[in-house]
């Protein structure tokens, strides 16, 4: 069987870092190692020229699985709701209350890391329960 | 640890996102769940109206299962605007591989993906960058990079 394409995903944002960070949060993904010869990130960002300091950050799924999440600093800010999003599976398998307990607690944790709370899909005989939030920066995303 | 999570894109043609994909990334379409022929056998089981049927697949996934699924979503509007969160696809295999390799294997992937219905859009790199992406989209117009 041919091997899959690797491949990341790219989000647009206003501050790569701050975003990057929260899907880190939500995902249980890491910041990479520092690059040879830096002590931090932040000392590599501030060895970068000045128009590119702070215009992107990547995180990693520390399992070595899941794609890279990459964060770049784009002029222009969110004004739709994006087309692509993530469905973040906390509740798998998880069906009625003990779901919907599962899913407002991961809610919980994420409000406090700045997420924020939109709706919840209560279940219907399509779906199971949803929650949609949206990142620090207005991305939705669902918890499932 | 890190947190399962699956890519959803919206669409009005699922069929076609999926099938589209499942080449770019060298995913499969996702078999319908046990007990159902097809996935549209499995909707009708629990209750989707015959009117949303008939769109084809709408699930690929990696066939190792490692990597996120993605599922097509149909939703009613259209895209008017860039995505702000997009795919980017290595199929030069990374700095490690000499410039002129990675340019030839992005430049025959690009190229493969426009007769299976992507568009170029433009060629990110040139004079002495250590670089060559090509942006393209898909056939909804979805952005993405090729590197």
């Amino acid at each position: 069987m041919t091997s899959v394409r690797e491949f990341q995903v790219t989000f647009d944002c206003a501050e790569p870092e701050r975003v990057a960070r929260f899907w880190c949060d939500v995902l249980g993904y890491v910041v990479p190692p520092v690059p040879e010869g830096f002590a931090s990130w932040e000392e590599y960002d501030a060895a970068l020229p000045a128009d590119q300091q702070g215009a992107a950050f990547a995180v990693l799924d520390p399992t070595g699985v899941g794609p890279r999440l990459y964060f770049q600093r784009v002029p222009e800010g969110k004004v739709a709701k994006n087309r692509v999003h993530l469905d973040v599976r906390v509740g798998t398998g998880l069906v009625g209350a003990e779901r919907l307990a599962v899913l407002e607690a991961e809610c919980t944790r994420l409000v406090a890391l700045g997420g924020v709370r939109v709706r919840l899909l209560e279940a219907d005989d399509e779906n199971e329960s949803c929650l949609v939030m949206q990142d620090v920066e207005g991305n939705e995303f669902c918890l499932d | 640890m890190s947190v399962s999570y699956q890519l959803v894109i919206d669409c009005a043609s699922p069929g076609l996102l999926a099938r589209f994909w499942a080449e770019a990334l060298r995913y499969v379409i996702a078999p319908p769940p046990a007990g159902h022929d097809s996935w549209d056998d499995f909707y009708r089981s629990v209750g989707v109206p015959e009117e949303e049927l008939g769109d084809g697949p709408d699930r690929i996934e990696d066939p190792h299962g490692e990597g996120p699924a993605i599922w097509f979503q149909v939703v009613p509007e259209r895209k008017t605007i860039k995505n702000r969160i997009h795919l980017d696809v290595n199929v030069g295999g990374g700095r490690a591989v000499p410039l002129a390799t990675r340019r030839d294997r992005v430049e025959a992937e690009a190229s493969r993906l426009v007769a299976l219905g992507a568009t170029r859009l433009r060629t990110v790199g040139g004079e002495g960058l250590d670089h060559h992406a090509v942006a393209m989209s898909d056939p909804e117009g979805n952005e993405f990079d090729v590197f």
